[in-house]
C-alpha cells in the first residue's frame, strides 16, 4: 500500500505540473461570481439561491465527470506510450500497486478540484445570503463518488483500449448509470413501445453501477433532508464498486505482456 | 568450481504471440547461461527476439514455455526483480519531474530507507555526472542525459544484475564512449551487465562474451575469443609463380604476391604444399574476425546454427 501512495505521489504531481488545475481555476472563479449574476436577473422573486445551487451544482458535475473522463483514459495510456512504466513495473511491485497508485493519484485530483469548485461556490453563496450553507458540499461528494467510478472505468478500459475508446466507454458508463427507471418506463416502453431497448437498457443498468443513487443534487437544492444514514450507504456502494473494478483491472492487467 | 548461481539463465525459452488470430513466433527455444561478473553483449537483427528476452527476464513479458531465471530466482518473481536494475530502450520517463525527485520515487518503489536514499542518490547522480543537473527536470535533458539518468535509476537501489536494452541508440559517439566507459567502471564494482545493442563495435569493444539471436534463435555464444575465432584462423601471405594447388583458394595481391586463409590446424600442410611447389612464404599471421563479420554471416544464412 505504501507503494501505491508513492505512485499517486508521482501521478498526482504530473498532474499538476501539466497544469490540469487551470481549468478548475477558471471554472472557481466562474462559481464564484455566479449567485451575484443570477440575483441581477432574479427580477425580485428572490430565489437566486436555489438557481445558483442548481446552475453550480450541475456546472461541477460536469466538470467533474469531464475531467475524470480525460485523466482516467490518458494517465495510464501515457505511461504505456512513453514506456514510462517499464522502469517501474520492473522494480518488485505488482501490477495491481501499479493500478492502485493512478486510482489514488486520480481520486487526489478530483478531490482537490471538487473541494475547491465546492467551497467558491460556498463561499459566494454565503456572502450573498449571510449564513454558511454546506449543502452543496454534500451534494458535490455525491458527484466526486460518481466521477471517481467513471474515472476508474476509464483507467481499466484504457488498459486494453485506446484513450479515445476508454473514454467512450467511460462516457457509457456514466449514461447508462444515469438512466432512471423513469425514463425506460415512460420513454422506452410506453412512448416508443420497445421492449428490447427498455430490456437493454435494464440489463445493462443492473451490470453497471446505479450513478443516480449519487445524484443529490435535487434535495440539497430544495432543502429535502435525506434518510438517515443515506451517504453512508452510498459511499459504501460507491467504494464496493471502486474495488470491484479495480480487481477486473488487476485480472486484466496481470498477464499483459507490455 | 564455483557453486554461485549464473547471473542469468534462459532455458528453452519460447514466446509466441497471438495477434488478430495470427500466431507469431518472438522466441524458438532460447537456451543461454550469463555467468556472474560479465558484461555480456546481447547482439541481433531487429526483430530477433532480444527485447523479448529482456521483457521476460525483467517481468515485463511471460514466457510461453521455458524458464527465465535471475541468481537462480525465476524471473518475474519478487526476489528476481530486487536483484535486477533495467534501463528500457527509448523511454521518455515522468519528464515533469526534477532528477533527484524521480529518483527518490524509485527509491521508495524500490523499498529504500528514507537514509539509504539520501546516502545512494547524490552517489549515483555523481556516477553518472548528473549531480549538477539534480533539480533540472527531465524534460530539459538531452538524449544522452536521458540515458545516464536512466542508469542512475536502474543502479540506484544497488541491483547485481543491471540489464540495459539499447542503451547507446541514437547517441553520439562522445555519449556513446562517455556510456561505455561508465558501463566498465560499474563492472569494476562487480555488477554484471547484460547489454543489449546493435552497434556490434561497442560489444567488441567492451564486452567479455557475446551473444548473437537471430528469428528467435541463438546462432552463437561464448566468450568474445571464443565467437571471433582468435587463433584459429591464419594468414598466409606468399611468392608464387602461379598457384598450383587447386585445394588452396589463392588470392592475389596488387603487388604480384598471393594471400589464403587457413584453419591453424593446417597451417603445416600448406606450408608443405606451398615449399614442394617453389612458393616462398612472406607472412603468417593469426586472422580475428570481426564481430559485424560474424554477425553478418550468422544472420544473413538463416540455416547456419552454431553453439
Amino acid at each position: 500500500m505504501k507503494q501505491a501512495w508513492d505512485l499517486s505521489y508521482l501521478y498526482l504531481l504530473g498532474h499538476l505540473r501539466r497544469h490540469v488545475y487551470a481549468g478548475s481555476l477558471l471554472t472557481a472563479l466562474l462559481l464564484f461570481g455566479l449567485p451575484t449574476y443570477v440575483d441581477a436577473f432574479s427580477l425580485g422573486m428572490n430565489s437566486f439561491e436555489r438557481v445558483s445551487k442548481e446552475f453550480g451544482i450541475t456546472l461541477i458535475g460536469f466538470y467533474g465527470v469531464v475531467m475524470a473522463l480525460l485523466l482516467g483514459s490518458t494517465t495510464v495510456a501515457r505511461d504505456l506510450q512513453t514506456r514510462a512504466l517499464y522502469p517501474i513495473l520492473a522494480r518488485p511491485l505488482s501490477r495491481g500497486v501499479y493500478l492502485s497508485g493512478h486510482l489514488l493519484a486520480l481520486a487526489l485530483v478530483l478531490g482537490l478540484t471538487l473541494l475547491l469548485l465546492s467551497i467558491s461556490l460556498t463561499l459566494a453563496l454565503g456572502l450573498k445570503t449571510g449564513r454558511l450553507d454546506l449543502s452543496v458540499s454534500w451534494a458535490v461528494y455525491g458527484i466526486f463518488l460518481q466521477s471517481l467510478l467513471v474515472g476508474a472505468f476509464c483507467l481499466v478500459a484504457s488498459l486494453r483500449c485506446s484513450p479515445a475508446l476508454a473514454g467512450t466507454l467511460g462516457a457509457a458508463v456514466y449514461l447508462v448509470g444515469n438512466l432512471s427507471g423513469a425514463f425506460i418506463r415512460f420513454f422506452l416502453v410506453e412512448d416508443r413501445g420497445s421492449a428490447i431497448s427498455a430490456a437493454l437498457a435494464k440489463g445493462l443498468k443492473g451490470a453497471l453501477p446505479n450513478l443516480t443513487l449519487f445524484s443529490i443534487k435535487d434535495p440539497m437544492v430544495h432543502n429535502i433532508a435525506l434518510p438517515p444514514g443515506y451517504m453512508l450507504s452510498v459511499s459504501y456502494y460507491g467504494i464496493i464498486w471502486l474495488v470491484l473494478v479495480l480487481l477486473f483491472g488487476i485480472l486484466l492487467f496481470r498477464k499483459v505482456d507490455l | 568450481m564455483s557453486l554461485s548461481p549464473p547471473a542469468i539463465e534462459f532455458r528453452n525459452l519460447r514466446k509466441v504471440y497471438h495477434t488478430r488470430g495470427e500466431q507469431r513466433v518472438a522466441l524458438e527455444g532460447l537456451s543461454l547461461t550469463v555467468p556472474a561478473g560479465e558484461i555480456y553483449g546481447f547482439a541481433g537483427p531487429n526483430g530477433a527476439g532480444k527485447s523479448t528476452s529482456i521483457k521476460i527476464l525483467v517481468g515485463l513479458a511471460q514466457a510461453s514455455s521455458g524458464s527465465a531465471k535471475v541468481f537462480g530466482h525465476a524471473a518475474g518473481t519478487r526476489a528476481a526483480r530486487e536483484l535486477v536494475g533495467f534501463l528500457p530502450e527509448v523511454t521518455l520517463y515522468h519528464e515533469f519531474m526534477g532528477a533527484e525527485e524521480l529518483l527518490a520515487v524509485h527509491g521508495r518503489l524500490a523499498g529504500m530507507s528514507r537514509a539509504d536514499r539520501k546516502e545512494r542518490i547524490p552517489e549515483v547522480l555523481e556516477t553518472v555526472g548528473l549531480w549538477d543537473r539534480r533539480r533540472s527536470r527531465l524534460k530539459e535533458f538531452s538524449k544522452g542525459m536521458k540515458q545516464r539518468f536512466g542508469i542512475a535509476q536502474a543502479i540506484l537501489s544497488r541491483p547485481r544484475l543491471l540489464v540495459l536494452d539499447e542503451l547507446t541508440s541514437g547517441l553520439d559517439p562522445q555519449a556513446q564512449a562517455n556510456l561505455l566507459q561508465l558501463l566498465e567502471s560499474l563492472k569494476a564494482q562487480g555488477l554484471t551487465i547484460f547489454f543489449s545493442s546493435h552497434h556490434l563495435s561497442e560489444i567488441e569493444k567492451i564486452c567479455d562474451s557475446v551473444a548473437i539471436v537471430h528469428l528467435g534463435q541463438l546462432r552463437c555464444h561464448g566468450t568474445l575469443e571464443s565467437v571471433l575465432g582468435d587463433g584459429q584462423w591464419c594468414r598466409l601471405t606468399a611468392r608464387l609463380s602461379a598457384p598450383s594447388d587447386t585445394s588452396i583458394a589463392w588470392t592475389s595481391n596488387p603487388d604480384g604476391s598471393y594471400h589464403c586463409r587457413v584453419i591453424r590446424s593446417q597451417v603445416s600442410a600448406t606450408l608443405e604444399t606451398l615449399h614442394q611447389s617453389g612458393g616462398e612464404l612472406i607472412e603468417l599471421r593469426e586472422e580475428r574476425e570481426t564481430l559485424e563479420a560474424v554477425f553478418h554471416r550468422l544472420t544473413t544464412d538463416s540455416q547456419a546454427v552454431l553453439s
